[in-house]
């Protein structure tokens, strides 16, 4: 039998927490995105950070740009159930850090769209 | 608002996103409150457990966890000063499903007779604090479920009780109880004479109180229907059978009460005779568990034959006349339903 032990983290905290719609606003700034199907780059492979593109927020509505190319439209939704994120050490496994609990989402879930020359 | 999203995975952690039931929600929210005010931490219990298995404990309830697998993907982004970060793309969700009456595995815990603990020496022993983190279930639940089984800590080692020595306390509890003339609805473990340990006396009070602390509110109804499932053994007649279940209870009361209502699901009538059949003796699949008991007789009246069938419904809000029928026919005899062999 494994026993794990979850604690909600009280030290989380985000100095651009104010970046994001306030809907979207945790204290540790934590967000969820929804995409359809998945956003295919490299990142994985290399060290560091790496710019795959936009989100632009207008009230409730959001539009993700992929590298340019490719244009989703979301929206800000509020999920069923609110969602508790666990952030667990693969060396200590008799802990999890229960780092936010997460009220609404980012969702894109219409079918991409190719950006027009213009954008 | 224009932001930048980019993607920079955390690969030194791992995230799951875990749907939280209502109810540890307030509780977590509480404790937010409380660390704000006094910036102490003071972390109630809550846990993940198991193995094959998962669930989700805090101090009295427990969850069946099982996993959600979506087909879209769920980014988990960080606010930064220009934008979103991606940090990790989470695996299914994680969903909670409340586990109404959790189980505690028994066969493996060794058995304690008054005079020695047996069990298999291949098995490891546990004390009751170590069974009661390793259970799947919360602290609270464990407890209440230890008490129901008989539960005691001998030496160190949890164990559960023998029927012999439960009969045993059963029969000094309503003896010590009749000679005092005291009522069953305030016991406490010193008011029974008994040449068993207090910690026994105590663990066959619980089993059978209302309330899980001294003073004990014993369930008579209870007690009398343990006593006729422990006097079950060998088809014996059933007028036989009824004298010997009342001669067994030591002291006097409404013999009104003894009746087989009370030992519903632990036996099988064929004719003049009562058989003990026990539910977790049968088949665990319903052709062959239906095939099992209409070898121990071809008609049984649906009461009867319910307590052996409701376990094995897949569905637990099918009707178990209309579950029957996939397996057995249905009869009308004298006003009775009837189940049938096809």
């Amino acid at each position: 039998m494994n026993v794990t032990n979850i604690f909600l983290d009280h030290l989380r905290q985000n100095d651009h927490v104010e970046s994001v719609p306030q809907m979207i606003q945790t204290p540790s700034g934590m967000a969820i995105v929804e995409i359809q199907g998945e956003v295919v780059s490299k990142a994985h492979l290399q060290e560091g950070s790496r710019r795959v593109g936009s989100i632009e927020f207008e009230e409730k509505k959001a539009t993700l740009v992929i590298d340019g190319k490719q244009r989703m439209r979301g929206s800000i939704k509020k999920l069923d159930k609110p969602l508790g994120l666990l952030k667990m050490d693969p060396e200590n496994r008799h802990q999890v850090d229960l780092i936010e609990i997460v009220t609404h989402k980012v969702s894109f879930t219409d079918i991409p769209e190719p950006v027009g020359a213009e954008e | 608002m224009k932001l930048n999203f980019y993607e920079e995975y955390d690969k030194r952690h791992i995230y799951r996103l875990i749907e939280l039931p209502e109810q540890i929600i307030g509780e977590l929210r509480e404790e937010e409150e409380e660390y704000k005010k006094t910036k102490e931490l003071q972390h109630y219990s809550l846990t993940l457990r198991g193995k094959d298995r998962l669930v989700l404990c805090n101090k009295n309830t427990t969850w069946n966890v099982k996993q959600r697998s979506q087909s879209n993907t769920l980014h988990l982004v960080e606010t930064r000063d220009d934008g979103l970060a991606s940090i990790c793309i989470t695996q299914p969700i994680l969903e909670c499903t409340l586990s109404e009456s959790p189980q505690l595995d028994t066969s493996d815990l060794p058995c304690y007779d008054g005079d020695s603990i047996m069990g298999d020496p291949r098995i490891a022993k546990h004390d009751l604090d170590s069974l009661r983190n390793r259970s799947s279930m919360s602290g609270v639940q464990f407890d209440q479920v230890w008490a129901q089984i008989g539960g005691v800590e001998v030496d160190g080692v949890a164990c559960v009780l023998a029927d012999s020595l439960i009969k045993e306390t059963i029969d000094d509890i309503l003896t010590s109880l009749a000679s005092q003339k005291q009522q069953l609805n305030l016991v406490s473990a010193s008011d029974v004479v008994s040449d068993t340990s207090p910690a026994v006396v105590t663990a066959v009070l619980k089993m059978f109180a209302t309330t899980p602390i001294e003073p004990y509110n014993l369930d008579l109804a209870h007690i009398i229907s343990w006593i006729g499932k422990n006097a079950l053994g060998e088809p014996v007649q059933i007028e036989q059978f009824m004298i010997m279940w009342k001669n067994s209870i030591p002291m006097i009361f409404d013999e009104d009460m003894v009746s087989l209502d009370l030992i519903k699901g632990s036996y099988a009538l064929c004719e003049t005779m009562i058989h003990k059949l026990s539910e977790s003796d049968l088949p665990r699949d319903p052709k062959e568990r239906f095939a099992r008991l209409f070898q121990i007789k071809d008609k049984w009246e649906l009461d009867e034959i319910t307590p052996f069938i409701e376990p094995i419904k897949m569905n637990k809000s099918t009707k178990t006349e209309n579950f029957v029928l996939k397996y057995a026919k249905k009869r009308k005899i004298g006003g009775k339903v009837m189940v049938c062999r096809e």
